[in-house]
């Protein structure tokens, strides 16, 4: 009996302590990052629902983009920009990334358990609006890798660079950003939208350490529907 | 100034493969058509900013009415990150200016312009320097 009791207490000394040893072993993600063009927006085919195909079928790129308006269309959307940069800060129980396009803050906290009932962005831009296409994300680290579970987004785009792959409140994304033996950040995503996708998609980039500090952005909106 | 519209409708295969490259903010794929045009105006309206700098090109059509063309360059900090020079058009300034056709009308993309002084101007993103070098 004694020694069933020990067992069991050292399970569950050992589960307490396993997200603990985790972060121990968390990879160093730090740094500004500008994307690797050898290897960036790389999606697997995107296969639609019916209602994925009526929104794609829908989407008129000349008036529909978000990005018209300084917001992201979605997730991918912030990963796939070309000419700006990344960068990356870890604390003990929370990683701040800071995308330059559009000036967008993302705090992804580490000491979470699950996500709130009701969802709030973990993306604002510079004025501390909340970007709701961006969703709220929780994170953790397993092995080399940052992972990050992102729910509660709201209709949107995952992309609309090259292509434009709609996404609903029921997308969930999983990213796993690790460092490759070459000092490259690697970001690995993929999102499943049983509204929008029938099969999971996913989406690789790679960033190089970036040639440029962080700048302030300072987006102005265009507005392409509208006449002067 | 009498437009000049020379329709190239020139694919440069090459260059597809960069096309990715000289896309931000919105896709210059989607926006925009692979025909080029060359017209000659007025450079007015012009805007230094992000996402996009942009200017108005006034030109004066075979029935000598003035149009009205918006030209749509990268985002300022894709031009800064480039080294571009901002005092290289100017408003006022008479131009050569070749871009491609966008589905909305009147709309141009930006590939390159002909100061009065046949100084060649062209912009290029941070990341095409990238592809370069690979």
């Amino acid at each position: 009996m004694t020694a069933r009791v020990s067992s069991a207490t050292a399970f569950l000394i050992a589960a307490a302590m396993s997200p603990w040893c985790a972060t121990l072993a968390q990879p160093d993600l730090e740094g500004i990052w500008g994307i690797d063009p050898s290897l960036f927006r790389q999606y697997s085919d995107a296969q639609y629902t019916d209602e994925g195909q009526r929104r794609v079928d829908a989407y008129n790129p000349t008036t529909d983009d978000p990005s018209y308006s300084c917001i992201p269309s979605g997730l991918g959307r912030a990963w796939d920009e070309p000419d700006t940069n990344v960068e990356i800060e870890q604390m003990e129980d929370r990683v701040v990334i800071r995308y330059e396009m559009f000036d967008l803050v993302r705090t992804v906290m580490l000491d979470q358990r699950g996500h709130p009932l009701e969802f709030e962005s973990s993306t604002v831009n510079l004025d501390g609006d909340p970007i709701p296409t961006m969703g709220h994300s929780i994170g953790w680290y397993e092995d080399d890798a940052l992972v990050i579970e992102t729910v509660g987004y709201a209709p949107g785009y995952i992309t609309t660079l090259l292509r434009y792959i709609p996404q609903s409140e029921a997308l969930r994304s999983i990213e796993r950003i690790t460092r490759d033996e070459q000092d490259r950040l690697v970001v690995d995503i993929r999102y499943a939208d049983p509204i929008m996708l029938t099969a999971p998609l996913d989406h690789r980039n790679r960033y190089f350490r970036s040639d440029f500090g962080m700048t302030v952005y300072g987006c102005i909106p265009d507005h392409p529907g509208e006449e002067e | 100034m009498k437009p000049v519209r020379r329709y190239r409708g020139v694919l440069f295969a090459a260059l597809l493969a960069c096309a990715a490259a000289v896309q931000a903010h919105h896709s210059v794929a989607l926006n925009f058509t692979d025909e080029e045009i060359t017209l000659q105006g007025t450079i007015t309206s012009l805007r230094w900013v992000n996402p996009h700098c942009t200017f108005v090109l006034q030109v004066e059509n075979d029935a000598g009415e003035t149009e009205e063309w918006l030209v749509e360059l990268l985002a300022r900090i894709a031009l800064e990150r480039q080294g571009f020079d901002f005092d290289s058009l100017q408003e006022g300034m008479d131009i050569e200016l070749t871009g491609r056709l966008g589905y909305r009308e009147y709309t141009l993309r930006f590939v390159e312009a002909v100061r009065p002084d046949g100084g060649i101007v062209r912009e290029r993103s941070p990341i095409q320097e990238r592809f370069r070098s690979q």
